[in-house]
């Protein structure tokens, strides 16, 4: 995909393509040194291609055999858990290329000090939202173990979607780190506000 | 404690802090202020993507790598350019009806942006769209995704609003035609005026051979319009099919298919998708907040001692629901909003299957306004290009879109004369 | 300052949220309106109880408003008992197929001993089950042939909820029970998807359904009921007196229910017929017939009920 028409492009292209590149096996950009706890975000991707083969499956199951007069019954219910789960590893897994949505106008055209105060708050804003949410969700973690909530069809215990989700935050709250104080370049891209999605 | 939220969210969004993440602080924030559990943060977190029907979302956006991967999508607009591109802004056209038959299908304006969106604006960069211009246009046409039958949010809120759904379905053809013939206006007028496009003509046996190449490749919206009218599965999981119809064909019809990009597809529909989906689940919490403020119903009041005029009345809500799009997830919204609003529509003397539809026709035009459309970020996403840059390419295509509600606003026959047509109401 | 002293002058009026998964109008809105009124009458205005309807104080996840009733993020709720079954198995023994005799014994059993040992079993969950209410039973509605007697569900594709009951029951009877998230039924309907779905009435009718289902088969297959419930914690936070004050009120709304349903119920069926909605009711010799086929598959539950309160069930209704 080309960009160089446009004034937003950057050589090499976004940190998005960039990733999207190595993803199946992550390389490293070229003058970075190797990504720090990069084994975590494989394991990240090899969920995330599990999980999203299986809710592909899954769903073709479900419309293979109720055609065929014999449905499965857990599908659906299947198809759901595991997608709430990639969701949230997805939604981790986006901070590490800083690929959330941002409104960067102000950032991108302040001065340099600004651009650089950006970066922490960013930072610090996002951290700040994921301890939260960590304590939040270990404090359900428990609760949902304590009243043995589980799944209808397939018996689940619910607290097992709620420590996904736990441990999403703690992913996103390493990949704010990651980006902003160990990766040059993601620094830049956020100083910048290159990458607003 | 609304107004709190709000002040935190767009203060932190305009420092730069992602849009989610600013909503998120926003809550946390209103939830300390005004000694709200924090409990509720993990919860309404995990019941927003308790969901089947977002499923679709990570589906379409695997069928649309798989369609681009496996050379379907360069097929289609291939073709398209052979029979379009001898016109202005020929393209164009092919995006927006692109987007009324596949949306149609998947029925989410965010599904139709993540797989549909990248190939169009491709197929439109290609042939010398700038792309911000090519990114607005798939953004606007994503609301036809939300009007054009079978919409699951018509069906939810014709449910909630307790009107026929059979007849509000229908009546969703109304906006779909007007938004179908303004986007494609703007787009002839923008293309001419600005000389976007190439203007090819191909040779009658050449582009032939190209669009009967193409066959495999529209196969598939044939198979799912087929399979979902004719009853073998429902629209969330057509999107399953879209990709295994897909595979099949890139696979063993034209072979562009590499297995090897298969892993790193199937991981980024998941990336993608979590990272679109993440404002859905702070805004399930939001809507927590909204809703025992009373919010929707101090907007009603404020609408009703204005006007009891009925076209004000819808103008002005029209208005409002454009902007609680823009805020709120679009389940919530039409879940909050029609319980709140439709007293005072009805009470103005407003027909309920034209309120419930234009409901659902203002919110997901919501969906691609700044400054928190799903819609447009998902656009911005794909397209890689920052949300300014869109919203600027898209004032024309905003312009055309507020003028359509007002049309649906001023004249109900647009939506009660399908709804009326199609079903015994 | 030194505080008022309680009982004497203005007691401090206290609002407390109930959230329910359905809409105002619905059989459990109305219901919780009553109960609102009743309770603001019995404490002298002391409690005042504001209804947030649709799901939307939980996303409209009813499993999630048990846990945040639990951890007393919301005060009080009225949600089924088949979404306490994922919290607790023995909810699920009054939802086992033709279990009751007739809606006498299936409100005996809500008001007695079971009940109260369901509602009691919640504290562990948070939660203070204040009262056991009613719902109609559930239906058939198809577009295929009215259901007559158990062999007319052969072939049948009927979406259930992913719970072995359901799909027990139905395998049983030749039927393709098959699973389908709620929000696409009426398309699935209306395209042929699937040929059936069953509920209780209020359902297919708030939704629509009738607008693509021909026959509605009074079945009565499967019932299940709703706790109102409030957070432990407030619930002991309360005087005694205002405790006493709700406990009356619900067990007035218990009866304001039955009636409000039965009435209900009347009024929706002739209005069906009206609009030429093909309404068949089972013989006592076919009910007989379901009820062995369904007496038959029971065994199967022994474990999804937990073995000990399935047969104090099974030994309540005299089976
Ligand atoms: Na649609
Ligand atoms: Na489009």
């Amino acid at each position: 995909m080309s960009e160089g028409n446009t004034p937003y492009s950057t050589p090499g292209g976004s940190p998005v393509e960039r990733f999207a590149e190595g993803t199946a096996a992550h390389t490293v950009p070229q003058g970075e040194s190797p990504e720090r706890l990069g084994w975590i975000w494989k394991i990240v991707n090899a969920l995330l291609f599990l999980g999203v083969t299986v809710m592909l499956l899954s769903v073709g199951a479900q419309v293979l055999t109720r055609y065929l007069g014999v449905s499965l019954t857990w599908t659906e219910e299947l198809t759901r858990l595991v997608f709430q789960s990639m969701m949230f590893l997805g939604m981790a897994a986006g901070f590490r290329t800083v690929a959330h949505p941002r409104v960067a106008l102000l950032v991108a055209r302040g001065p340099t000090w600004v651009k650089k105060a950006s970066a922490h708050v960013y930072a610090v804003v996002g951290a700040a939202f994921f301890i939260v949410l960590m304590g939040m969700a270990w404090r359900l973690v428990m609760q949902q173990i304590n009243s043995g909530e589980s799944t209808p069809s397939l018996g689940v215990n619910m607290y097992l979607i709620s420590i996904v989700l736990l441990g999403s935050a703690a992913l996103a709250l390493l990949a704010h780190i990651q980006t902003v104080y160990f990766s040059k370049e993601m620094r830049r891209a956020i100083e910048e506000g290159e990458i607003t999605a | 404690m609304s107004l709190t939220l709000l002040v935190i969210f767009v203060i932190l969004f305009l420092l730069g802090v992602p849009l989610a993440v600013s909503l998120g602080v926003g809550v946390i924030g209103t939830m300390l202020i005004y000694d709200i559990p924090l409990n509720l943060l993990p919860q309404m977190m995990l019941s927003s993507m308790n969901s089947f029907l977002l499923v679709a979302v990570p589906l379409f956006v695997l069928a649309g790598s798989v369609m681009a991967g496996g050379g379907i999508s360069d097929r289609i607009f291939s073709a398209a350019q052979v029979l379009f591109g001898r016109y202005r802004g020929g393209l164009g056209h092919v995006n927006i009806v692109a987007s009324a038959v596949f949306g149609g299908i998947s029925g989410s304006s965010v599904a139709d942006v993540v797989s549909l969106g990248k190939i169009e604006i491709k197929a439109m960069t290609d042939r010398k769209y700038p792309r911000a211009y090519a990114a607005a246009t798939t953004m606007a046409t994503s609301t036809l995704s939300s009007v054009i039958p079978p919409s699951i949010l018509i069906i939810i809120a014709a449910s909630t609003a307790g009107v026929s759904v059979g007849a509000a379905l229908a009546g969703g053809l109304g906006p779909a035609a007007v938004l179908i013939v303004v986007l494609m206006v703007v787009n002839y007028i923008v293309s001419v005026r600005k000389n976007y496009g190439e203007v090819t003509r191909t040779r009658f046996k050449r582009g032939l051979g190209v669009v009967l190449a193409s066959i495999p490749a529209l196969g598939g919206p044939v198979v799912i319009l087929v399979g979902m009218f004719g009853g073998a599965f429902t629209p969330t999981e057509a999107a399953a099919i879209a990709v295994f119809y897909s595979l099949l064909v890139g696979a063993f019809v034209y072979r562009d298919m590499k297995w090897r990009d298969m892993p790193k597809m199937i991981v980024d529909a998941g990336l993608t998708s979590g990272t679109i989906l993440f404002i859905a689940m702070v805004a399930n919490v939001a809507t927590y907040i909204f809703t025992i403020d009373g919010l929707p119903a101090r907007v009603s009041d404020w609408v009703l001692s204005m006007t009891t005029s009925p076209i004000i009345v819808m103008l002005l809500m029209g208005l409002i629901l454009v902007f609680i799009g823009t805020v709120m997830d679009i389940v919530a919204a039409i879940l909050l909003t029609i319980p709140v609003l439709m007293p005072a529509a009805l009470a103005a003397g407003v027909d309920p299957i034209h309120f419930v539809v234009f409901l659902v026709a203002s919110l997901s035009i919501g969906l691609v306004t700044p400054p928190v459309g799903v819609a447009l970020f998902a656009t911005s996403y794909v397209s890689k290009l920052p949300m300014e840059v869109i919203v600027r390419a898209a004032v024309p295509h905003y312009t055309v879109m507020f003028v359509a509600l007002a049309i649906l606003a001023v004249f109900p026959e647009l939506i009660t004369w399908p709804a009326e047509l199609l079903t015994d109401r | 300052d030194e505080e008022q002293p309680e009982g004497e002058g203005e007691v401090e009026s206290q609002t407390l949220r109930m959230a329910i998964g359905d809409p105002a109008a619905s059989s459990v809105g109305v219901t919780a309106d009553h109960f609102a009124e009743e309770v603001a009458e019995r404490t002298g205005g002391s409690i005042e109880i504001e209804t947030h309807p649709d799901g939307t104080l939980f996303g409209g996840d009813q499993n999630a408003a048990v846990n945040l009733l639990g951890n007393g993020t919301l005060d009080c709720t009225i949600i089924s008992t088949s979404v306490y079954a994922s919290f607790d198995a023995r909810m699920n023994a009054m939802s086992l197929p033709y279990l009751f005799d007739d809606e006498e014994q299936f409100t005996e059993y809500l008001q007695g001993e079971p009940g109260q040992e369901l509602l009691d079993s919640l504290e562990s969950e948070g939660i203070k089950g204040i009262q056991m209410l009613t719902r109609t039973p559930r239906h058939i509605t198809n577009s295929v042939r009215p259901i007559e007697e158990p062999s007319d569900l052969d072939g049948i594709t009927i979406r259930v909820p992913q719970n072995e009951l359901w799909v027990n029951f139905f395998g049983s009877l030749g039927a393709n029970p098959t699973p389908m998230d709620f929000t696409e039924v009426y398309t699935a309907l209306q395209t042929g998807t699937i040929d059936a779905q069953e509920n209780p009435l209020e359902v297919p009718v708030n939704n629509r359904f009738f607008e693509v289902q021909d026959y509605l088969s009074l079945t009565e297959h499967i019932r299940d009921g709703y706790v109102l419930g409030c957070n432990q914690d407030l619930w002991e936070s309360l005087e005694a007196e205002q405790q006493e004050a709700m406990t009356e009120a619900a067990e007035n709304t218990f009866e304001f229910r039955i009636e409000d349903d039965q009435r209900d119920v009347e009024e929706t069926l002739a209005s069906l017929e009206e609009e030429g909605v093909n309404v068949n009711e089972l013989t006592s010799e076919a009910k007989q017939e379901f009820q062995d086929a369904a007496e038959e598959v029971y065994p199967q539950f022994s474990s999804l009920v937990g073995e000990e309160f399935f047969e104090t069930t099974l030994e309540y209704v005299g089976r």
